[in-house]
């Protein structure tokens, strides 16, 4: 054999050695997080649909009931409309005011001024808080009807609005906090807007464009991608809020806060009917798939990429 | 009489003969416990966590070899962690649990939840405990599971200063009409302000203390019917209307936020005049703007029940699972007999329900004579207690919904008697059918 072919032979066993090595490596690299993934996620994901066809308690055997669980949810559970009733409303109010008092506020940070970092922190100090139990106490506070927005209101001679007691008002209050947290969806806008080319405008500019043409026609099309990616992680969030609605106002007053998160929080853990429960989450994981896939199904009619690509 | 009202009569005496007994104030031999790491949860207020923290360090000090950790926080979730802690087999050794669920807790689960009690003579005494009273809230099956912390009764307690400010005559025992007469002095006299406001746990109680004296039962009761009639509904549905469109109750607008008048401005600046409180916690009402005065819930003319409410307070429990039982059960002993732990204690969990407890507290002036006085007027007045049903957190929803409706005015008090008995009809017969396949 010619020594050239020797040591392209033993080049090849090094190589795939090497190549060995390196896949061993990174499999090792991912265990930590498989595990995690297998004994956080996998594990609950797939005992919460065995427990959605069984009626699962607290303590004691589950008992296999086939459907019954769906089937008692679409047919004879009221509150579960009422639930999902409230809680598009709340993804429908919240969700764009959020998106585009994101995009406002990233608009005004994307302006070169002096200091403009320490704006950009200050603005993302509410997402930082989050839509803690902390938080939402406070917010509490501040809508009651003796509340410090009651005061201030009073100052300019307009009567107290009760915010949080009136079944015309609690969830638009409460979807104020969700709103409040515009920090995550103001860096990705923020993030796009930087990436806007400079020339467009100038020829706009040169050809006469006002800012609101400059804005429909260059700045919103440039952003529809970073919008998509927004608009879809947002009502997901939307549509999984609990904390709010279980702090402030326990779903009233009159069921006008009840939202769906607060629906399965009480059938599983204060009723202990963790069957059920489970059967009212995939529903919800139904719904969010379908929603995300309409979205998804949209968006080649709405948004637009610079390489053309979808 | 039936049994669960001599029960009352009986406790009724045993307060009332705590001066006569004697007890002996010298401390228990020491005893022979292994090195152990107890965790104890609980819910309460601030002073509680101090009182009960304090106790716990007195026991550790007396048997440096066991370590206790507190769990504590408010009651907004406790339920839900303990309900989690029970299925992951993650409970604590030691567990506060509301009375009326001990028994329900056990029934549930084939397995022991909790420790029996009788099961440990040498490690805790039971008989200052009266043998009725623990047997209606702490014992299943003969095994003694639940030890009930204090004796608890639920009151109106009167703010005489704004009371006396508005004419109101507090000094006689009430009727609802009283309530509607004397109430609707507050608002005459200072426009803007009620005599007093409510959560909707709050009316749930008061409406069904009215319907109790009616009917002569209770709305849901333990074999899963319903024990008051359309019509008594509908009156009290229509009493509660009045007590809004007389402006003695707060709008609902206003007060639903506030789960008691000790979070509500209007009380915390002196301007209501009545709020309801359970002895336990009657202590947060206080403030210097107002100046205390407890007294029952009204009493109709021709009643056939006071539908005055005496619980325990809440229970001690054990983890059946613990490691430590004995460590456990000792250190219950210790805060249930022991004066040190009793003196440390006082009335944070309300009267104590051991006598001994009782006499050394007495003797030593440290009750909170509002505190007693409470209990001890209930004591008098009391009625059989509140059925399991009654206080199942599926029949609360449905009452409660229909309440909040009565209360914005979305359903007219027949109606709402009307919805509330069928949607109430079908949820017994659902919990029948579901604890019978259990």
């Amino acid at each position: 054999m010619a020594p050239l072919e020797i040591m392209t032979l033993a080049d090849n066993r090094r190589n795939r050695g090497s190549i060995a090595r390196r896949e061993l490596a990174g499999l090792l690299y991912l265990i930590p997080w498989a595990i995690g993934f297998l004994v956080f996620q996998l594990y609950p994901l797939v005992s919460s649909m065995a427990y959605s066809f069984t009626n699962f308690s607290v303590s004691g055997r589950p008992s296999f009931l086939g459907l019954e669980n769906y089937g008692r949810i679409f047919s004879s559970d009221a509150d579960f409309w009422i639930s999902l009733r409230v809680t598009f409303l709340y993804v429908i109010i919240s969700v764009p005011l959020k998106l585009a008092f994101a995009l406002f506020v990233a608009m005004l940070l994307n302006m070169e001024v002096k200091g403009i970092g320490a704006f950009r922190t200050i603005y993302y100090l509410p997402s930082i808080l989050g839509g803690s139990v902390a938080v939402s106490i406070l917010w509490r506070f501040l809508f009651s009807v003796d509340g410090a927005i009651n005061k201030a209101l009073g100052l300019l001679s307009i009567p107290p609005v009760s915010w949080l007691g009136s079944p015309r008002y609690a969830l638009f209050t409460i979807s104020l906090l969700s709103v409040w947290q515009f920090g995550s969806s103001m860096i990705v806008f923020l993030a796009g807007l930087k990436q806007v080319p400079n020339e467009l405008y100038e020829a706009a500019s040169i050809d006469g464009s006002s800012s609101a043409g400059r804005f429909f026609k260059i700045t919103l099309p440039m952003i529809t991608p970073m919008l998509f990616f927004n608009l879809v992680m947002q009502t997901i969030n939307a549509f999984q809020e609990f904390t709010a609605a279980f702090v402030i106002t326990n779903g009233g007053p009159m069921k006008s806060t009840y939202l769906y998160g607060l629906k399965l929080y009480q059938e599983g853990f204060q009723f202990f009917k963790m069957g059920y429960a489970s059967a009212l989450s995939w529903i919800l994981f139904a719904i969010l798939i379908a929603l995300t896939a309409l979205t998804f199904k949209s968006s080649s009619y709405w948004t637009f990429y610079e390489d053309g690509g979808r | 009489m039936t049994d669960k009202r001599k029960a009352f009569v009986a406790i009724a005496a045993l307060v009332a003969t705590v001066g006569t007994a004697q007890v002996s104030a010298a401390p228990k031999p020491k005893l022979d416990l292994k090195p152990a790491t107890l965790r104890f949860s609980w819910w309460g207020g601030d002073s509680r966590h101090q009182a009960t923290l304090a106790a716990i360090d007195a026991f550790m000090k007396r048997y440096p070899q066991i370590k206790i950790e507190g769990e504590y926080s408010g009651y907004e979730g406790y339920e839900a962690k303990l309900t989690t802690q029970i299925a992951s087999v993650t409970c604590p050794d030691i567990m506060q649990v509301t009375a009326a669920r001990v028994k329900e807790i056990q029934a549930q689960s084939k397995a022991p939840v909790f420790v029996d009690f009788s099961a440990y003579p040498k490690l805790i005494d039971l008989s200052g405990f009266d043998k009725s009273f623990l047997g209606q809230w702490g014992t299943l099956n003969k095994q003694v599971i639940g030890l009930p912390t204090g004796l608890n009764s639920y009151n109106f307690v009167f703010n005489k200063k704004l009371c006396d400010a508005a004419g109101i005559s507090i000094s006689k025992q009430w009727t609802y009409e009283d309530l509607v007469v004397e109430g609707s002095k507050v608002n005459k006299a200072f426009p803007g302000e009620y005599f007093f406001s409510m959560s909707t746990d709050q009316t749930a109680h008061l409406l069904h203390n009215y319907m109790r004296q009616y009917a002569g039962d209770q709305l849901a009761k333990d074999d899963y019917t319903i024990g008051v009639s359309k019509d008594i509904i509908a009156k009290a549905f229509a009493y509660y209307r009045r007590l809004l469109d007389e402006k003695v109750l707060e709008p609902l607008e206003r007060s639903s936020l506030y789960e008691d008048a000790s979070k509500n401005p209007k009380w915390i600046a002196g301007k209501q005049g009545m709020a309801l409180a359970w002895a336990s916690t009657v202590g947060l009402l206080k403030n210097d703007n107002v100046q205390l005065v407890a007294a029952t819930f009204p009493i109709e003319p021709k009643a056939k029940g006071t539908g005055t409410v005496i619980n325990p307070t809440q229970s001690f429990t054990v983890y059946a699972k613990s490691k430590n039982i004995e460590a456990a059960v000792a250190f219950l002993d210790f805060l249930y007999n022991d004066e040190e732990a009793v003196r440390i204690l006082n009335t944070q969990r309300s009267v104590p329900p051991v006598e001994k407890a009782r006499k050394i507290l007495a003797d030593n002036r440290l009750l909170d004579p509002l505190v007693q006085g409470m209990v001890d007027m209930s004591l008098k007045k009391s009625d059989v207690p509140l059925t399991v049903k009654i206080e199942n957190p599926e029949v609360r929803k449905v009452y409660f919904d229909i309440i909040e409706q009565v209360g914005y005015g979305k359903l007219k008090p027949d109606a709402a008697a009307d919805q509330l008995t069928v949607r109430l009809s079908a949820l017994l017969s659902d919990l029948k059918k579901s604890e019978a396949a259990k």
